[in-house]
């Protein structure tokens, strides 16, 4: 009865699971097969597999796009994005966790309170006050604008990992003869790196994706990022669906090699057996 | 190794005072067990010899030197935690060394004395393990050995064996014993167990809401308890408290409870009249006796517990506890006579404080 009960749980489970896989690889299935066929027969039938493989949709996407450029200004955003959001969240993080600072509510109620405010707001001052300092078409305005951005979802999820951590662990490294700094730099932070890695995975990830500020504030053809150069294709060439898809799959293929590549140390936790259990 | 020397120490968070001007002395190579119920104040004062927690008021100092103001690495004092608090990137080795790490000593001379404090704690074939991946009692031992390892002044636990099972205590405690015979470094250690304070201090600190109740060796405050605090929180079963007022029966003093039983005094006791106070007596020194001598009680439930008997009763409506080591053959709702060995009787004053016989 219960083996009966408990294949049947299991059957359930494997269709869901196939479905959520189903829905979540199908567009990218799609797109691995439309790249590889000319733009006429995609037109046709998106579905159907490609009679002639068209390797050239690559190496079109690869130069149309100027990827060479583009992806390197996207990597430049995106590295320098990841690490002064985590060297300065983390640090706010631990203050406001440990409530070393009097004002430690009022600066938590105002980072939650920015994590609403949209973009379009203050897009427009923030568009002339880097005109102003000159940084428009600078790649690392860009990155600051993002770090600004990101920060205060950063501190909030950071916040959570650094309670979690036993005050008990900064006491005895304390006795032990650490500095502040060494509390943080060798106790804290590698306790709480899968946080950071979970921070620098969605922070990565939402500026590589980035288009609105891109957009605004990189105008120039050689400064743009990926996803911009990607965009650009549509109305250049006439839109080419072949090349297009070619060009979404090279810009993919970074992020998903990321994901399943990270993936292990991501679950892998670390606060486990530093205190009783 | 140090003298710990704990001078009229306050505490105060905000407007609440935790510990109130509270003097120890505690000598070179003793081990000192603070004790009291939850909330007493011992980790905060335990703290504040660490250095976690400032001091509100008076002096602490160790070695002679005055600490108040500085910083836990430089007081030359290690501590051990009651969840241990072992760094879980580290392997046990790492754990163990960390201190040493952090002050720049040399691999050769960090690993020759992690290898001494491994061998002596046993957990040479542990060190590269993960605290993760070692049981409670072995995390426990980790925690010492990184204590041992600094070879500090002065060793720190509070309450460090709460966390296993009664078995794993019971050979911990004689493992921390033999440990400081042979480290014979001064210890001070909190528990909330009376047990352990009784089977591990040289001197015992009982403290209770913030104040030091009685400051002896282990069987000075079981014989002689200061206050009924003291009396009901070292020993058990504990000792029984019986209230009532004193009196005389003809030429005799007695003490007369509430219900008018007459109790036997010791002699030489100097309060008289007709005050009220608690009079005190162990479980082990009421004795059954055979014919009608002492005074009557109820058995309400008999407990046999092999190599003795707990027997509750009932004086009035008081409760009394007998522990008797021969085999009796009573039964609840029975009558039995106690006899009080008088001279382990405590007479307690009203307030609870100890009142003392004139010819002691
Ligand atoms: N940060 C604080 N603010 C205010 N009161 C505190 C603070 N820390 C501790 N206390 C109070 O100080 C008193 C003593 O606490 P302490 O931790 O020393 O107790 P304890 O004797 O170690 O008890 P336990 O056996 O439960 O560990 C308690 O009444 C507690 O409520
Ligand atoms: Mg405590």
């Amino acid at each position: 009865m219960r083996l009966v009960e408990s294949r049947l749980t299991l059957t359930v489970s494997y269709a869901l699971l196939a479905l959520f896989a189903f829905i979540a690889l199908f567009p990218i299935a799609l797109l691995v097969l439309n790249s590889l066929k000319p733009a006429a027969q995609i037109v046709q039938n998106p579905l159907a597999l490609p009679e002639t493989i068209r390797w050239e949709n690559f190496t079109n996407a690869w130069n149309h796009a100027r990827f060479s450029t583009t992806f390197l200004n996207s990597f430049i955003i995106t590295g320098t994005t990841i690490v002064l959001v985590c060297t300065t969240s983390s640090l706010t993080a631990y203050v406001i966790a440990r409530r070393k600072i009097k004002s430690w509510k009022i600066l938590t109620f105002y980072l939650l309170a920015t994590t609403t405010a949209p973009i379009q707001l203050y897009i427009f001052p923030l568009y002339f006050g880097f005109a102003k300092l000159g940084l428009i078409n600078n790649i690392f305005g860009v990155a600051l604008i993002y770090t600004a951005l990101y920060s205060p979802f950063a501190v909030m999820l950071l916040r959570t990992y650094f309670i979690a951590v036993p005050k008990e662990l900064e006491e005895a490294a304390i006795v032990d003869g650490a500095t502040h700094w060494q509390v943080f730099w060798r106790v804290m932070l590698p306790i709480v790196s899968p946080g950071i890695l979970t921070v620098a995975l969605i922070i990565g990830l939402n500026s590589w994706n980035e288009f609105l500020i891109a957009i605004t504030f990189l105008q120039k053809q050689e400064n743009v990022t990926a996803v911009i150069a990607f965009f650009l294709l549509s109305g250049q060439y006439s839109s080419d669906w072949g090349e297009i898809m070619a060009a979404a799959l090279i810009i993919v293929i970074p992020v998903v090699a990321l994901f399943v590549f990270m993936q292990k140390r991501f679950i892998e936790g670390m606060a486990g057996g530093s205190v009783k259990g | 190794m140090a003298n710990v020397a704990i001078e009229k120490v306050r505490k105060s968070y905000g407007a609440v005072d935790v510990l109130h001007e509270v003097s120890v002395d505690i000598a070179d190579g003793e081990f000192v067990v603070l004790v009291g119920p939850s909330g007493c104040g011992k980790s905060t004062l335990l703290r504040m010899i660490a250095g976690l927690e400032d001091i509100s008021g008076g002096t602490i100092s160790i070695a002679g030197r005055v600490v108040n103001d500085l910083p836990p690495k430089q007081r030359d004092i290690s501590m051990v935690f009651q969840n241990y608090a072992l760094y879980p990137h580290m392997t046990v080795g790492e754990n163990m060394a960390f201190s040493m790490t952090l002050a720049g000593a040399p691999a050769g001379e960090k690993q020759k004395r992690v290898a001494e404090a491994a061998q002596i704690l046993g957990l040479t074939p542990l060190l590269d393990r993960y605290p993760r991946q070692l049981s409670g009692g072995q995390r426990q031992r980790v925690a010492m050995g990184r204590s041992i390892v600094r070879n500090p002044q002065v060793f720190l636990f509070d309450e460090p064996l709460s966390n296993l099972d009664a078995k794993l205590r019971g050979a911990m405690r004689a493992e921390i014993k033999s440990l400081h015979r042979r480290l014979a470094t001064t210890i001070v250690y909190v528990t909330h167990d009376q047990v352990e304070a009784m089977t591990m201090a040289d001197r015992i600190v009982v403290m209770n809401g913030g104040h030091i109740e009685q400051i002896g060796r282990p069987l000075d405050l079981y014989d002689n308890p200061q206050s009924t605090f003291v009396a009901g929180f070292i020993g058990s079963p504990s000792m029984n408290l019986l209230n009532g007022r004193f009196d005389t029966l003809g030429a005799r003093d007695i003490f007369r409870l509430d219900d008018g039983t007459a109790l036997p005094m010791p002699a030489g006791t100097s309060k008289q009249g007709s005050t009220k106070g608690v009079y005190g007596i162990r479980p082990d020194y009421l004795k059954l006796s055979t014919g009608e001598v002492g005074f009557p009680a109820k058995i309400v439930v008999v407990e046999p517990l092999g190599s003795e008997t707990q027997i509750t009763a009932t004086v009035g409506d008081q409760t009394v506890v007998i522990l008797s080591h021969d085999r009796v053959s009573v039964e609840p709702d029975e009558t039995i006579f106690l006899a009080p060995q008088v001279e382990r009787v405590c007479l307690f004053d009203e307030a609870g404080r100890r009142i003392s016989r004139s010819d002691a």
